[in-house]
């Protein structure tokens, strides 16, 4: 005969079960990069640098010189560049940086302005020594206002730190149909 | 003589549902290999002008080239060039060439071999190197003919890489592999 | 009395799966942090094999930015093949009391200081010990190394090199570097 206490374990397991396999994080969401957020202005301190958002604007164009010859990059979007100091550094690190927008959508700065003096993927930030960096995106107008800066260590960047800086209210005061990025 | 047949019978039942999974999995087996000679896989063909939707961007092509090409050390040769746009419809900067090892569209010509396409950004006319999302993207897609190829009708066969977002060995979300999704016919024009 | 053996054995056995299940990590780890340092003389020093000494460690500062130092270190290494075998790879830092840790500037615009900082006016290049293939002789080989540092950073500073096959082994030497003042 089938008894209330010998279902009533089989059940409790089951339904203990069940919580557990509900409630576990997936592989996403435990590995990935440990995030520090600061509100427009405020320094960030992640693991090996520290952040903190100092300017942005907008432009249609973008020029600069890469060996000394001229290169004008246009886009159908807009281009947003974005300006940060970097400071406490502890290491010798090199910075890749993501634009996350309002509708979630991360925009890596963007390789058609690589050589463009000041931009992340060439520059090193050493221990002691507190520097600017200069990233350009190119979006979408819309993912502008909302958006978050993300900074992380250039490479595989799993359970390190990630900062989080917040951009300030509405869109960026200054735009400029043709920005010259210079030194 | 009832008792027998009565136990016979509840013998057949229970070795019946003993191996009823064994069964299940014979007859379902059976059944897709039936399906699956029934509908036969043909690729649908797709004109320039649709778009195609391969798993990272979505791509429509919209011309079919052969451009000659001059170079100093191998004198002229053919290139066989594919205009299309690209959108990139995932929430992350793409990187091109889309997924790794790379496959978005290969040619079957008979017996060329085409090997792998370089993409092309027109805007800039330098190598794609990334793509943006809500970014459509004019590129040209472009391979060396092998020698002495004329130009005759060839098919592209776009393939549609497949996204998990709880893979079957981590648990966590990944790019799997390809599966072709469309083939277009088409003649290359000479170019202008 | 029973139940106390079958719970010490299940702690041992506990104890054992951890360190078999974290041997791997903790060796990847003992390949890449530098745990053991090994006094070094700038006249000379070895280690597995290696003999290296320090020809040329000059300070740049110039005066319209004299708060950052531009450090050049030029190692000159005497290898074997066995040694390049132990080494595997070359890795120079400078480490400061603090624990800061400065990596060689890899930017182009560190060729042109080292060039103008070094002793013979050439770049021989960063340290690598990477077997190319082809069986090589016994050579003597340059390394150079242009590190930035704050002014201020310039005591007990300590120049760590080290390779694959060597670390958690690394040798230290002390840094006092000639300081030449640039207008």
């Amino acid at each position: 005969m089938i008894r209330a206490r010998h279902i009533l374990p089989i059940l409790l397991g089951a339904c203990i079960l069940g919580a557990m396999m509900a409630t576990t994080p997936g592989f996403d969401r435990a590995f990935r990069p440990l995030r520090t957020t600061a509100p427009s202005g405020d320094l960030a301190q992640g693991r090996l640098h520290a952040a903190r958002f100092a300017g942005w604007q907008t432009a249609d164009n973008i020029a600069f010189d890469v060996y000394g010859a001229p290169v004008t990059r246009s886009t159908q979007g807009i281009f947003l560049i974005v300006d940060v100091d970097i400071l406490n550094a502890s290491e010798s690190i090199r910075l890749a940086a993501t634009w996350q927008g309002r509708s979630g959508r991360r925009y890596v700065q963007t390789a058609r302005a690589d050589g463009a003096p000041g931009t992340f993927d060439v520059r090193q930030f050493h221990p002691g020594i507190d520097d600017k960096g200069r990233a350009v995106f190119e979006l979408p107008k819309d993912e502008i206002e909302g958006g978050t800066l993300l900074l992380a260590r250039k490479g595989l960047n799993i359970l390190d730190s990630e900062l989080a800086l917040i951009s300030p209210q509405g869109m960026p005061a200054q735009h400029t149909t043709q920005l010259r990025l210079a030194p | 003589m009832a008792e027998q047949q009565s136990s016979l019978m509840r013998r057949t039942v229970r070795r019946t549902l003993a191996a009823s999974g064994i069964i299940a999995t014979a007859l379902y087996t059976w059944w897709q290999a039936i399906e699956g000679a029934r509908i036969s896989p043909v690729l649908p063909e797709t004109r320039p002008g649709e778009a195609l939707a391969l798993g990272r961007v979505q791509l429509t092509p919209l011309s079919l080239q052969m451009r000659p090409v001059q170079s100093a050390s191998t004198g002229e040769k053919q290139m066989l060039v594919l205009s299309a746009k690209v959108e990139n419809v995932t929430g992350e900067t793409q990187p091109a060439p889309f997924g790794y090892p790379p496959r978005l569209v290969t040619v079957e010509a008979g017996d060329a071999a085409f090997g792998t396409p370089e993409i092309t950004l027109l805007r800039d006319r330098q190598p794609l190197r990334q793509l943006q999302p809500r970014m459509p993207e004019e590129v040209e897609i472009t391979w060396h003919a092998p020698e002495s190829w004329q130009p005759e009708e060839l098919s592209l066969t776009f393939y549609r890489q497949q996204f998990k977002l709880k893979d079957n060995l981590y648990g966590r979300s990944n790019w799997l592999g390809y599966s072709a999704v469309a083939r277009m016919a088409a003649m290359p024009e000479p170019s202008p | 009395m029973k139940q106390l053996r079958w719970l010490v054995s299940a702690g041992a056995l506990f104890a054992v799966l951890v360190a078999v299940e974290g041997w791997p990590a903790l060796r990847d780890l003992s390949m890449n942090r530098e745990w053991r340092t090994v006094e070094a003389s700038t006249n000379g020093a070895s280690m597995n094999g290696l003999r290296l000494n320090m020809q040329t460690q000059v300070a740049a500062i110039s005066a319209q930015k004299p708060d950052r130092a531009a450090v050049f270190v030029r190692l000159q290494m005497l290898v074997t093949p066995s040694a390049r075998e132990a080494w595997k790879d070359c890795r120079v830092s400078l480490r400061g009391p603090a624990g800061q840790i400065w990596m060689p500037v890899t930017n182009t615009s560190a060729d042109g200081a080292i060039k103008l900082l070094s002793p013979d006016g050439k770049n021989h290049g960063l340290c690598r010990l990477f077997s190319r293939g082809e069986p090589e002789d016994t050579e003597t080989i340059q390394a150079d190394q242009l590190f930035l540092l704050p002014t201020d950073s310039m005591q007990e500073l300590r120049l760590h090199v080290s390779g694959i096959g060597t670390r958690p082994h690394t040798l230290s030497f002390a840094i006092t570097p000639t300081v030449r003042k640039f207008p």
